[in-house]
C-alpha cells in the first residue's frame, strides 16, 4: 500500500487542493462492486504468500493470480463510468497482458532485481520459479513474452521497488480520478453547508 | 453522529477503497521489500 499512497493518492490530493478542489468530492464517489476488488486483492495475497510457504497452494498459484485479476477486472468494469477510471483499466490491461502471456505470473528478471539492489530475494530462486511475497516469476528477458510490459522499471532507494509501466499508468489514472472528484467537490461546495465545505 | 463526522468517515472510506483498487491492479505496488 505504500507505493500507491506515495505515487498516487498523496500527490493527487495535493494537486487537487492546489486546483482548489475539495476532499468532499471523494466522499461522493460511489465505488460499486468493491467486494470484487477486495476479494481479488485477498486472492493475490494468498498467491504471493503461497510461494515457499504453502506448497499445496503454490501449485495453483498461476490460476489463483489469473482468477484474482478477473475479480479485479469485474470490479473495475462496474466503475468504468467514474471519470478517469478508464485510465486505471488501461493500466490493468497493461499488467494483465504479460501475466496471461507468461502463464499466470508477472515476469521479472534476475538482472532487474539485482539492479534494484534486491538480488538477495532471488538468490536461491531458479529460472521459472515464483518469487516469494509477490505475483512474480523469475524469467530472463529472452524467455519473457511482452517483456516491455513486465516488471522492468526500478524505483531507486529509499523505496527500491521493481514495477511495470502498467503500474505507473494505474497510479496516474487513480490520481486523475481523485483530482477530478475533488474538483467536482469544489463545484458542489457552492451548494453545500459550511461544515461540509470545509472538508 | 454529526454531519461533519459522517463526511470525514466517507472521505476516509473512499481513500481506503481507492488505495485497495490501486493495490489490486498493481498487486501491492511492484516487486520489492
Amino acid at each position: 500500500m505504500l507505493l500507491p499512497l506515495l505515487l498516487s493518492v498523496i500527490p493527487a490530493v495535493l494537486v487537487g487542493w492546489a486546483l482548489k478542489g475539495r476532499l468532499l468530492g471523494l466522499a461522493q464517489l460511489r465505488l460499486r462492486g468493491l467486494w470484487l476488488i477486495v476479494a481479488g486483492l485477498a486472492a493475490q495475497v494468498v498467491a504471493a504468500v503461497s510461494a515457499g510457504s504453502w506448497p499445496a497452494v503454490a501449485n495453483f498459484r498461476p490460476a489463483i493470480i489469473v482468477v484474482a485479476y478477473l475479480l479485479v477486472l469485474a470490479g473495475l468494469a462496474r466503475n468504468w463510468r467514474i471519470p478517469g477510471m478508464l485510465i486505471v483499466l488501461l493500466g490493468f490491461a497493461m499488467n494483465f497482458a504479460p501475466i496471461l502471456a507468461n502463464g499466470g505470473q508477472m515476469p521479472v528478471s534476475r538482472e532487474t532485481m539485482e539492479a534494484a539492489g534486491e538480488g538477495g530475494l532471488v538468490a536461491n530462486v531458479a529460472e521459472g520459479q515464483p518469487v516469494f511475497g509477490s505475483k512474480d516469476v523469475l524469467l530472463s528477458q529472452e524467455h519473457t513474452r511482452l517483456w516491455m510490459l513486465s516488471d522492468t522499471l526500478i524505483i531507486p532507494p529509499p523505496i527500491r521497488r521493481v514495477v511495470s509501466w502498467g503500474d505507473f499508468v494505474t497510479y496516474a489514472g487513480m490520481a486523475y480520478v481523485i483530482v477530478l472528484a475533488m474538483r467536482r467537490g469544489k463545484a458542489q461546495e457552492q451548494h453545500s453547508e459550511p461544515a461540509l465545505a470545509a472538508a | 453522529m454529526g454531519k461533519y463526522k459522517v463526511v470525514v468517515l466517507r472521505v476516509a472510506g473512499a481513500v481506503v477503497a481507492l488505495l485497495a483498487t490501486v493495490a489490486a491492479v498493481t498487486a501491492g505496488g511492484g516487486m520489492g521489500p
